[in-house]
């Protein structure tokens, strides 16, 4: 593969073949992109292209030597800088910019890749920020970050922003029945799923995402009828035999998206006649719950689906997964079906045990 | 591959490549050496941590050609332990394993391969010119000790080579509190082109020097960003400094109108003996020079003081200047010169120590304040 070789990323991909054409290469890139955009193999790509000893038109040959060591990792001037536990240190850039004293050893360019520049402790920033000013010849930076706002602001005015989008749902299947041998109907289920992102679409290959999507809808479904006495115990149920709460999360998430999706296409008009793949929506969905999200305002949806991004975020920074849940389903059965469903006691009058 | 050699020669070249293996495993391939077996007998080993790199050949009987990479370290580590006086080695290709067998001890060693090594073949066709490997290891012996071990502001870790006016080559070490350094003239290098000025790193010093300290016969050329040093059976490539030294001739006082001259059998062991009332916090040594008496005087609070008064010829005015003893100590070593020369301004400025028998060289050393 070559730089030319990067699917859907058009525009940052023609950038970057501009720069190399005009031979105006800057000291430092910022690519800037959620995770799994294709920022890191553009990064290697464009270090390939800069160090191949037989470049056609600007971009590699992809079978030189330079070319075969770069895809190897075994290329010493491709240096990568990746966090060490939760965070780059500052030691880490001290000893980066140790190298800088030497010129590359065999390559054009030494190039120096910033794994989630964002976890640069902030001396280490101002660390980096030391060899930006100055920075010396025949070396390119490339820092990887999902935002720029992420970075100090003093690093992102130094370094040349390259935005990255999400990918289209067609490149990620694309990717996946190419790389990692999907079939073509199951990636493109999970490219669905994705978000763009082809590293979200491999985390979700090897999660079985049909089942764990059934439990999870089936119990967001239950929602509208079960009752408060029932509630608390299901939800315990769920946080104790959880095997992966994020993707759960996840699911939750792209349910409340479906939602918001099927409230605000033609679909609803037409009494629920388009459902499921066709128009976008994620997997089929319910009678139930389609019926009720057409009944409520859409900002009921909106504040919904940002309270799921809340106890996601909440559940990154070690939220307890039990309340997160329970919070965050409440607030489901009070937005989505109504206060009307805030019984105590079983509609079917079940014998209770007290 | 396959091959076999002599113990002794072996561990010679594997403990000499050793000092340019990466001992950190940033990248893996850097803690191996690259072993070579050529048909006509001979044996290549080289090593790199991409800022110097090492090259070295001997004989062996060469049953087939062939390359690869083992840990650099593991191999000197088994070949010493052996007690066989002849070793002999085998690649498994299929396998990726170098068997290495000696007696009835058999070890296999992972390896990884040849190609995926830094390309350090490309120094080796630079235009090189013989040297004197004398000068050229005094000049780099009376530099060494100055040369800081780490970065810090005023002070670059290398060595810097630069031609003076009168057409000499000199060699400059500063740390920033003393400086140090060596004039020989050019025609000790003859056909040496060398660009303005250049930094030499602190490791590849220490290594030219050690490579020197057993040949005669040197060559050394000079490539874009590296160095060279090629001797019959070794060469040596070292990434040059990028940095900018400090303008360092500014610090040299160029009019000195004080001095006194003293025996170096006389100086240096007195120095010695005041020295050992100093420490790491109370280094110093002062110099409380009147009409014809030198005295050096030292202390230390916790263990007391010393000082002792050497005669001298001297008949100006009196001055007291302190400096770190280690410093005039190391300054002193370095010299080969029967007497000292000492050359003073006033208590701010550097003092100057001088070997009028060993004309080349120059040192000054900051004073401290007591």
């Amino acid at each position: 593969m070559a730089l030319s070789g990067i699917a859907g990323q058009q525009r940052a991909i023609d950038f970057l073949r501009r720069v190399l054409k005009k031979e105006t290469v800057p000291h430092a890139f910022l690519f800037s992109g959620m995770q799994g955009s294709g920022k890191l193999a553009s990064a290697l790509e464009l270090a390939r292209a800069l160090n191949c000893l037989s470049p056609h038109d600007h971009d590699s040959c992809g079978v030189c030597g330079a070319c075969r060591k770069l895809r190897e990792g075994l290329h010493p001037d491709v240096v990568h800088i990746k966090s060490d536990g939760t965070s780059i240190k500052l030691d880490q850039i001290r000893e980066l910019v140790k190298r800088f004293r030497f010129r590359p050893f065999e390559g054009k360019y030494r190039i120096v890749i910033i794994h989630d520049a964002q976890r640069m402790l902030e001396v280490a920033q101002n660390a980096l920020l030391k060899i930006l000013e100055e920075p010396p010849q025949a070396n390119l930076f490339i820092l990887l970050a999902p935002e720029s706002q992420m970075l100090l602001s003093t690093i992102v005015s130094r370094c040349c922003q390259v935005r990255f989008q999400p990918l289209d749902e067609s490149h990620v299947a694309d990717i996946l029945v190419r790389e990692d041998g999907l079939s073509p109907e199951s990636a493109a289920s999970v490219a669905r799923l994705a978000e763009g992102s082809i590293e979200k679409a491999r985390w979700f290959c090897g999660q079985n995402p049909e089942e764990g999507w059934k439990r999870v809808i089936d119990r967001m479904e239950s929602l509208g009828e079960i009752c408060i006495l029932d509630f608390f115990p299901m939800i315990s149920q769920w946080a104790k035999g959880c095997e992966n709460a994020e993707r759960d999360f996840e699911f939750i998430k792209l349910w409340v998206r479906d939602l918001i999706l099927f409230r605000v296409t033609e679909a609803q008009k037409t009494g629920g006649a388009c459902r499921g793949a066709g128009c976008g929506l994620t997997f089929d969905l319910s009678e139930r719950s389609l019926k009720a999200a057409g009944q409520v305002p859409l900002e009921h949806l909106f504040i919904l689906y940002q309270k799921v991004e809340l106890a996601m975020q909440g559940f990154k920074i070690n939220a307890n997964l039990q309340m997160s849940l329970e919070g965050l389903c409440l607030a489901i059965k009070d937005f989505l079906y109504g206060k009307g469903d805030w019984n105590s006691f079983s509609k079917r009058g079940k014998a209770l045990s007290f | 591959m396959k091959f076999q050699v002599e113990k002794a020669n072996l561990v010679q070249v594997l403990q000499r490549i050793q000092s340019a293996t990466e001992k950190k495993t940033t990248m893996p391939i850097l803690n191996n050496c690259l072993i070579k077996a050529s048909g006509e007998g001979l044996l290549e080993f080289s090593a790199t941590d991409l800022e110097l790199s090492l090259w070295t050949e001997m004989a062996a009987q060469v049953a087939m050609e062939g390359k690869t990479t083992v840990s650099a370290r593991k191999l000197l580590e088994i070949v010493r332990e052996v007690p066989q006086n002849t070793i002999s080695f085998e690649l498994d290709a299929v396998r990726g394993r170098l068997l290495v067998k000696a007696g009835r001890s058999r070890f296999e060693l992972s390896t990884i391969a040849a190609e995926d090594f830094p390309n350090i073949d490309l120094y080796q066709d630079l235009p090189l010119t013989s040297c004197d490997a004398e000068v050229l290891r005094k000049a780099l012996q009376k530099t060494l000790y100055c040369i800081p071990m780490e970065e810090e502001s005023f002070a670059t870790p290398g060595l810097l080579w630069h031609g003076t006016e009168d057409s000499n080559l000199r060699f400059v070490s500063s740390d920033g509190h003393r400086l140090s350094y060596y004039e020989v003239p050019a025609s000790a290098f003859p056909g040496f082109q060398m660009p303005v000025e250049i930094i030499v790193p602190r490791k590849a010093v220490q290594e030219m020097h050690r490579l020197l300290e057993k040949e005669s016969e040197v060559s050394i050329g000079m490539g874009e960003k590296s160095l060279v040093l090629r001797t019959p059976g070794a060469f040596l490539s070292t990434l040059l400094l990028e940095a900018e030294f400090p303008e360092y001739e500014n610090i040299i006082p160029a009019e000195r109108p004080y001095a006194i001259s003293v025996p170096t059998e006389i100086l240096f062991p007195a120095l010695k003996r005041v020295a050992l009332v100093t420490d790491t916090s109370y280094r110093y040594v002062k110099l409380n020079i009147g009409k014809n008496s030198l005295e050096l005087q030292s202390g230390n609070p916790e263990l007391g003081n010393a000082n002792e008064i050497i005669d001298i010829d001297y008949d100006g005015a009196d001055i007291s200047i302190a400096f770190n003893v280690k410093y005039v100590m190391e300054s002193i070593s370095a010299m080969e010169s029967e007497t000292i020369r000492f050359e003073w301004v006033d208590d701010g400025h550097g003092g100057i120590f001088l070997g009028p028998e060993d004309p080349g060289y120059f040192s000054l050393i900051m004073p401290m304040v007591v």
